[in-house]
């Protein structure tokens, strides 16, 4: 496993907000994270990254990564852990690159970090190469511009450029293709699948959007305000879904097979309840149809089948 | 430019009419250099239908809104507007004439509420354009509109950071109905929005079509959304008309490779061929 975590719990001001997130990603794996807004899933990352902001304090059983403790871990483990074994990428390029600073500022900067033994001019013909991998024409003059000077998509992929340079074992990729058109999300999935067969690193691929987990992951987990409340293979999770909220996430996408042009969409009633609230039992049952009495008990993972790696946190 | 043919509007009567609808800007430099936003596009609005826009960002989808909205100038071309006796080219016609027949919902929920007023006095303002009318009857008719989009009473006095991004779409849909046009322009309304409160915003404005007949045009980018809410489909690139058609016919037998190429960039299409689960992985011994 390059990534495993057990009974991961995150604080923010003294109030629990995730709950009990226990996963795992292997190697050459990619992992998708479902969920939408303000359910947790960036303080998942920020988390495994050793990045939570002030006050925000996290707990768990087991939290390792790259075969490093990352509970135990000192600020000189960090830094050897970051780059090199864990990268991320973020949603919005243009705001994640420098204004100030070229792309060759930049890059250089992931490049010699990585690779201390390199000299200035190999550092560069480094810096070229991994523009040329992620697909970037005239790299050279590329390397001279400005982040305004760019396209969302190249921007994303100069940070693809920047968060591969020192190999990682696994890249946390944040709603990498939220801020991009449809096209060019396409051509960034494509990049990311490629990047990920060529070196066999693992992708945690962290998206609002059903169909592009869907289409890039093996293994999925919902996430409901805080918990994990369904995972499993994706094809099963997404062409099956068990848990309610699962059910209604898939339901409420249109165009899915046979509905009726113009027809009323299923919905989710209510709206997502904030992750430092409390709740009594299930975290979905103020918005569950199906919700009664037992629910008002705080439902654990169930395993589904057994040897299917399949769980739920519902009942039903 | 290729030669098309003006796009008859469906069922309905034509309502909107744009002809030949050109914006060019001028780029920064003294050498006199103009960039084409909009390059002689030519669509119609059929009453009560819907007409999806779609493209991706700088294909000229905004700029149209812009233009149909009188928000801007056309460089050339015309937008008419059918009144209730006559036809009228929108420039020249007065604002208030034309904000009683068209509205627009902007996409981001969050930046286009204004803060400091209250959800009742954001509703209400537009009226102050169309007669004198004391509080109390501002309140009522804000009131009312509330309702139309399944709010209430509670969200009358609240301010906009008080509602959720699912509420604040609801009240700006609310406000562009409270001078009761007859066609709303729909700028991207769900991309800021979750998927499960996306699905509820499009069931309201299927509702709000079928009951007051409102024609919309209906900016966005999720073929998926479009596929299930519009009639007609107009996909444009670089300011100019690649393909235009029913809804079926262009989303199933595209006849512009562009269209196919945004079709296919859909994410979640099992055909895909960037699908990572094709490839066998062994996965380990992570338990649920």
């Amino acid at each position: 496993m390059i990534l495993s975590v057990e009974d991961l719990c995150i604080d923010i001001a003294g109030k629990p907000a995730l709950r009990s997130l226990t996963f795992s990603v292997a190697a050459g794996e990619v992992l998708g994270v479902v969920g939408e807004s303000g359910c947790g899933k960036s303080m998942v990352n920020l988390a495994l990254m050793g990045l939570l902001p002030d006050g925000v304090t996290a707990s768990a059983l087991r939290m390792s990564a790259c075969g490093v403790d990352l509970l135990r871990a000192g600020s000189r483990d960090w830094r050897a852990l970051r780059g090199g074994g864990m990268a991320m990428i973020f949603q919005n390029p243009m705001s994640a690159l420098n204004p100030c600073l070229t792309v060759e500022r930049q890059l250089l900067e992931s490049v010699r970090r990585a690779r201390a033994d390199l000299d200035r001019s190999a550092a560069r013909a480094e810096a070229l190469r991994l523009l040329d991998r992620v697909g970037i024409a005239h790299a050279g003059a590329r390397l001279k511009s400005y982040p305004h000077e760019l396209s969302g998509g190249m921007a994303q992929r100069i940070m693809i450029a920047m968060a591969v340079a020192a190999g990682p074992q696994l890249l946390i990729a944040d709603e990498p293709t939220t801020a991009l058109d449809v096209t060019v999300q396409a051509q960034i999935l494509q990049l990311l699948e490629e990047i990920r067969r060529d070196t066999g690193m693992a992708l945690l691929l962290v998206s609002h959007d059903i169909g592009v987990i869907e289409q890039c992951a093996h293994r999925v987990q919902v996430m409901y305000s805080g918990q994990i409340v369904e995972s499993g293979a994706v094809d099963a999770v997404i062409g099956s879904p068990r848990h309610p909220y699962t059910r209604g996430l898939v339901a409420a996408q249109p165009g899915r097979s046979g509905m009726p042009p113009k027809s009323r969409l299923a919905t989710i009633e209510g709206s997502v309840i904030p992750i430092t609230e409390e709740v009594d039992g299930c975290r979905f049952r103020p918005r569950c149809v199906r919700a009664d009495h037992r629910c008002l008990q705080p439902q654990p993972m169930r395993q589904i089948e057994t040897h299917s790696q399949r769980g739920s946190r519902c009942h039903w | 430019m290729s030669l098309v043919t003006m796009p008859k509007a469906g069922a309905g009567e034509v309502v909107l009419r744009a002809e030949n609808l050109t914006k060019t800007f001028r780029l920064p430099g003294g050498d006199n250099r103009h960039f084409a936003a909009l390059d002689q596009l030519n669509f119609s609005l059929g009453r009560g239908r819907t007409l999806a826009v779609v493209g991706e960002s700088g294909s000229g989808k905004s700029t149209m809104a812009k233009l149909v909205m009188k928000l801007q100038r056309p460089t050339a071309g015309r937008v008419s507007l059918r009144l209730d006796t006559a036809v009228r080219n929108i420039h020249g016609l007065p604002a208030r004439d034309l904000y009683r027949k068209i509205q627009m919902v902007f996409q981001d929920p969050y930046a286009s509420l204004n803060p400091r007023k209250r959800i009742w006095r954001i509703l209400s303002a537009p009226l102050c354009n169309y007669g004198r009318l004391d509080r109390g009857e501002r309140q009522a008719r804000a009131l009312r509109h509330l309702r139309k989009v399944g709010l209430g009473e509670a969200q009358l006095y609240a301010f906009p950071h008080m509602l959720s991004g699912g509420q604040r779409q609801r009240v700006n849909i609310a406000r562009a109905l409270v001078t009761e046009p007859e066609i709303l322009i729909l700028d991207e309304p769900l991309s800021a929005l979750d998927v499960s409160v996306q699905a509820q915003i499009v069931n309201l404005l299927l509702d709000l079509q079928r009951d007051l007949g409102l024609t919309y045009l209906f900016i966005s980018h999720d073929l998926a959304v479009v596929r299930h809410f519009a009639d007609q489909v107009l996909v444009m690139k670089s300011g100019e008309m690649v393909e235009w058609g029913g809804v079926e016919q262009v989303l199933e037998y595209p006849a512009q490779e562009y269209t196919r190429q945004l079709l296919h960039s859909a994410p979640g299409r099992p055909a895909s061929t960037t699908a990572g689960r094709a490839l066998d992985i062994a996965v380990g011994d992570s338990g649920p």
